[in-house]
């Protein structure tokens, strides 16, 4: 149990890791780049924060209560990994594709003011994620929270928070003999580094669910979008720019837009574990451990 | 019940695994590279139809290295090219040949030009292509120099024997250089 709760910190740390490491590396690049540079991880991100909203379809009429932690693990696709810059100064020759946040290398350009250098990335293909959540429920709706108080970041002053919501609704009440349960979700997600960063991720899912005694099977659409707003002060570590020390606001969003779900969950006493599979533009395994009744 | 048990092992399988390879996920990301740039400037001018001029660079005045000086782990090189920023007279051809030094005289790489036209390099620098031994020696170098603490210093030799072209001559160049350094969190 010590470990698990140790895993989880290291999880949540990592965010905090990826927040730091971010500004140090954005701080390089200019608009245009940074967006696609940042692109995956506003993506990742997205992916994470809008998962892990449902594990049944099941809402209780009179009155329900849940407290669990959800923990995930986003693949990267191989294309997100790179990009080709759009911002390199005339005369360069964009001739190869350097790192995306997640990808390894940064590529160097030659050119007739000398080396334009690229950050290189965190180099990894598979993120982890991790946070808590809590819902209660009557009369056929859900009200879910996810929240973590504000995390100091160091001696920067910055601090990372997390605030969620989520509303749902059973639909297969209004649906005698329905032999299914079925439910619409709406999510609400918005985690920030004060003065770096605001992530802000909405979506919308309709989910069904069928138990078989202690084993629910269930599967689900969502709708769903991420944006990221940053603020940083470029640094080019160049030389070649004019916008050095410049202030720059990027808003980006997210490739996710779409994805489908299928997992299961097992119930023993009020203990509910369960695990689920989405497919989209980055695909999520979510596992999580709920106390519930 | 004996299926309730399979399950239930399983879905704990599957968040011991997600747990722990997030362990290992955080284990690679103690480090990240930040690419330097460097740039060497040669200037010669004069009658004489062989130039030779040299100068001394240090990876570790760089801004960038000092920057992160105390978290860098590991120093290698990148990339270089050398790069023509002006000439004269328009129609001068030559044999350039670029070597590099060590701080003890031993060279780290070289690279010869034969018969080639200044102006081909302005715009598109030529890039240098190491070869293994070259590499290792360099790389060699800069991880000794990294840990010994001291200066990461080296020398610059750019010569120019002129073939065609008429006197006086000058010309203007650069050695650009890209180094990667691995730094810890």
């Amino acid at each position: 149990m010590r470990k698990t709760a140790f895993a989880i910190l290291l999880m949540l740390t990592f965010s905090l890791q990826v927040s730091a490491q971010l500004e140090d590396r954005f701080s390089y690049l200019l608009e245009k780049d940074f967006t696609e540079y940042a692109k995956p991880a506003v993506t990742s991100l997205g992916v994470g924060l809008n998962s892990a909203g449902y594990h049944d379809a099941y809402v209780s009429k009179l009155f329900g209560f849940s407290v669990g932690v959800r923990a995930m693990f986003i693949f990267v696709p191989d294309a997100q990994l790179t990009f080709t810059p759009a911002g390199l100064p005339e005369g360069y020759n964009a001739n190869k594709e350097t790192a995306t946040i997640w990808g390894d290398k940064g590529a160097v350009y030659a050119g007739p003011l000398g080396y334009v250098t690229y950050p290189g990335g965190l180099n990894v293909s598979t993120v982890p994620l991790a946070y808590p959540q809590a819902a209660v429920s009557f009369m056929g709706t859900e009200l879910m929270v996810r929240y973590l108080p504000d995390i100091d970041l160091g001696d920067s002053g910055e601090s990372l928070s997390l605030f969620g919501f989520g509303i749902k609704h059973s639909i297969s009440q209004y649906i005698p003999l329905i032999p299914v349960n079925i439910a619409v979700q709406f999510l609400y997600n918005k985690l920030s580094v004060t003065n770096v960063m605001e992530s802000k991720n909405i979506a919308f899912n309709v989910h069904a669910s069928k138990s078989f005694g202690l084993l629910t099977l269930y599967g689900g659409l969502q709708y769903e979008t991420s944006t990221i707003d940053f603020t940083y002060v470029f640094e080019d570590p160049n030389n070649v720019s004019t916008l050095d020390g410049q202030e720059i606001k990027a808003t980006i969003d997210g490739d996710n837009n779409i994805r489908m779900t299928v997992g299961a969950a097992f119930s023993a006493a009020f203990f509910v574990i369960n695990a689920d599979y989405s497919i989209g533009s980055q695909s999520v395994v979510t596992t999580g451990i709920s106390f519930e009744f | 019940m004996k299926k309730n048990k399979l399950l239930l092992n399983g879905f704990l399988l599957l968040a011991v695994l997600i747990f722990s390879s997030a362990c290992d996920v955080l284990d690679t990301i103690k480090t990240f590279p930040v690419n330097i740039p460097m740039s060497v400037t040669f200037s010669t001018s004069g009658s004489n139809s062989s130039m030779v001029q040299s100068s001394t660079f240090c990876v570790n005045q760089n801004e960038t290295y000092l920057q992160y000086k105390d978290d860098i782990s590991e120093l290698t090189y990148v990339e270089a090219a050398i790069r023509t920023i002006s000439y004269s007279p328009s129609d001068v051809r030559g044999d350039i040949v670029l070597k590099v030094y060590d701080p003890l005289g031993n060279v780290l790489f070289k690279e010869v030009l034969e018969d080639v036209s200044p102006g081909d390099y302005m715009n598109t620098p030529y890039v240098i292509t190491l070869n293994t031994d070259e590499f290792n020696t360099l790389n060699s170098y800069l991880q000794q120099a990294l840990e010994s603490g001291g200066d990461i210093c080296m020398t610059a030799e750019f010569s120019m024997n002129i073939t065609q072209g008429s006197a006086p001559y000058s010309f203007e160049g650069a050695l650009d250089i890209a180094f990667e350094a691995k730094t810890t969190l």
